[in-house]
């Protein structure tokens, strides 16, 4: 193949794609980054072309778990500058607040900001982008059953931290409660 | 309690939709995104086609040369080997700090599964370096496949530099053992050292600094390794604190 055709064969991969994969990226992040991370995708993407899954569904699912990797990669060096400021400033470590935690954001937001980063990208998979259980399988890497029973477990810590906020008192609260403190710790 | 329809409603209507305009593949932003992405592919072909012949002169080097250009230094080296990320169960991913030198990064997350994720680890974990562009260490559950199947390449350990580095954390950390307060000048002077010591050519120390350009405190401490810029990021350290030594 020439530079002509591997030139063509980019900017095929790259219109086809390109509205989700902004979209997902531009529902996560701010714009800056958000182009970043899109063109990030795309040159790892186009290393990776060998790999690319042959129909445009798939090609799709597979950028957005590249996506996915990008924006945290993006996300762990956002926090590691924030930390070197911090300890600048002689301040203890205080924990990463994440894009959605904002004053005066709603309830859900601000469940949701409280979430941990995996039932955040379950959630924002299945309610956001609105890919199916078996499309978010494979953006994840994990089974379809895996993907129900954290689907699960997500929507009964976010419900639990939603009637708590509301003063609604659940039984699962405590349970829920115990089960990200496991995680954060 | 919220009924499930209302949780479903209120989940979507929290969707920020991004507009049309910001994710047309025809736009000014996505022109220039683009551009940017083939500058990059053109520049790593160059790369590539240099390396290539070079490595076709040995016979084990073929393989490697053209499987690169793919995570980390595309042989299955991090260039972020402070720091790894144990792939968790359920409740996502827990970063830790690593010694490349002295640890080894499936039995680190083994070792601290448990307290991070509350369950016992799994009876076989995988170390890969996964596809961002510094190809950060990342420990899954699961055989070797994991790696494949994360779109990451197998974890081989470090690079002769990266135990370089190893060397020079422990003994500046040996160096200045029970010192809480160490100056600029002499922290400065030691990290040369230390640097020469372990063949770390190219590496150099900086003072971390805002916009506001801030002089430098009486006590120093290491911030940061950057590792692809070869740099040692040194930040103040408060008088009389214990030294934390990342």
């Amino acid at each position: 193949m020439d530079a002509d055709e591997r030139g063509e064969q980019l900017e095929r991969l790259f219109r086809q794609t390109y509205r989700r994969v902004m979209a997902y990226c531009l529902r996560r992040t701010g714009e800056t980054a958000a182009h970043d991370a899109v063109a990030e995708v795309y040159g790892v993407a186009w290393r990776r072309r060998r790999q690319l899954p042959s129909s445009d569904e798939e090609a799709v699912l597979w950028l957005l778990g590249i996506a996915r990797r990008v924006l945290a990669n993006q996300a762990r060096s956002q926090r590691r500058w924030t930390r070197l400021l911090l300890r600048m400033a002689e301040r203890a470590d205080p924990p990463y607040a994440g894009p959605l935690q904002a004053d005066g954001v709603d309830d859900l937001a601000a469940a949701l900001a409280q979430a941990s980063d995996a039932d955040r990208e379950l959630l924002r998979l299945a309610y956001w982008d609105n890919l199916s259980r078996q499309e978010i399988a494979t953006v994840l890497g994990i089974s379809v059953g895996a993907v129900d029973t954290r689907l699960h477990r997500a929507r009964q810590r976010l419900r639990a931290r939603l009637d708590a906020a509301s003063g609604h008192q659940d039984p699962t609260e405590e349970k829920s409660h115990k089960e990200t403190d496991h995680a954060e710790r | 309690m919220l009924s499930d329809d209302e949780l479903d409603r209120r989940l979507r209507d929290s969707d920020p939709r991004p507009g049309e305009a910001a994710t047309d593949p025809d736009a000014p932003a996505a022109t220039r995104i683009l551009a940017r992405v083939r500058r990059n592919a053109r520049r790593r072909r160059r790369r590539t086609l240099i390396l290539v012949p070079v490595l076709a002169l040995t016979v084990a080097g073929v393989t490697g040369g053209t499987y690169a250009w793919v995570a980390g230094d595309g042989e299955g080296h991090t260039l972020d080997s402070t720091g790894l990320t144990c792939h968790g169960p359920d409740q996502g991913d827990a970063i830790v700090t690593f010694d490349p030198g002295t640890e080894n990064p499936v039995r680190k997350c083994r070792q601290r599964w448990q307290e991070m994720f509350g369950e016992p680890a799994p009876s076989t974990l995988t170390a890969c370096v996964d596809s961002s562009q510094q190809g950060s260490i990342v420990v899954y559950a699961g055989g070797r496949e994991q790696c494949g199947h994360h779109h990451a390449d197998p974890y081989l350990g470090p690079t002769r530099e990266q135990l370089g580095l190893s060397h020079f954390r422990t003994d500046i950390k040996a160096h200045f053992a029970g010192r809480t307060c160490i100056p600029y000048p002499e922290f400065r002077k030691v990290v040369r050292q230390l640097l020469a010591e372990h063949g770390l050519t190219g590496w150099k120390s900086g003072h971390f600094q805002t916009a506001d350009k801030e002089p430098e405190g009486p006590c120093a401490e290491i911030s940061y390794y950057d590792e692809p810029e070869k740099t040692i990021w040194l930040g103040d350290h408060k008088a009389g604190d214990p030294i934390t030594w990342p």
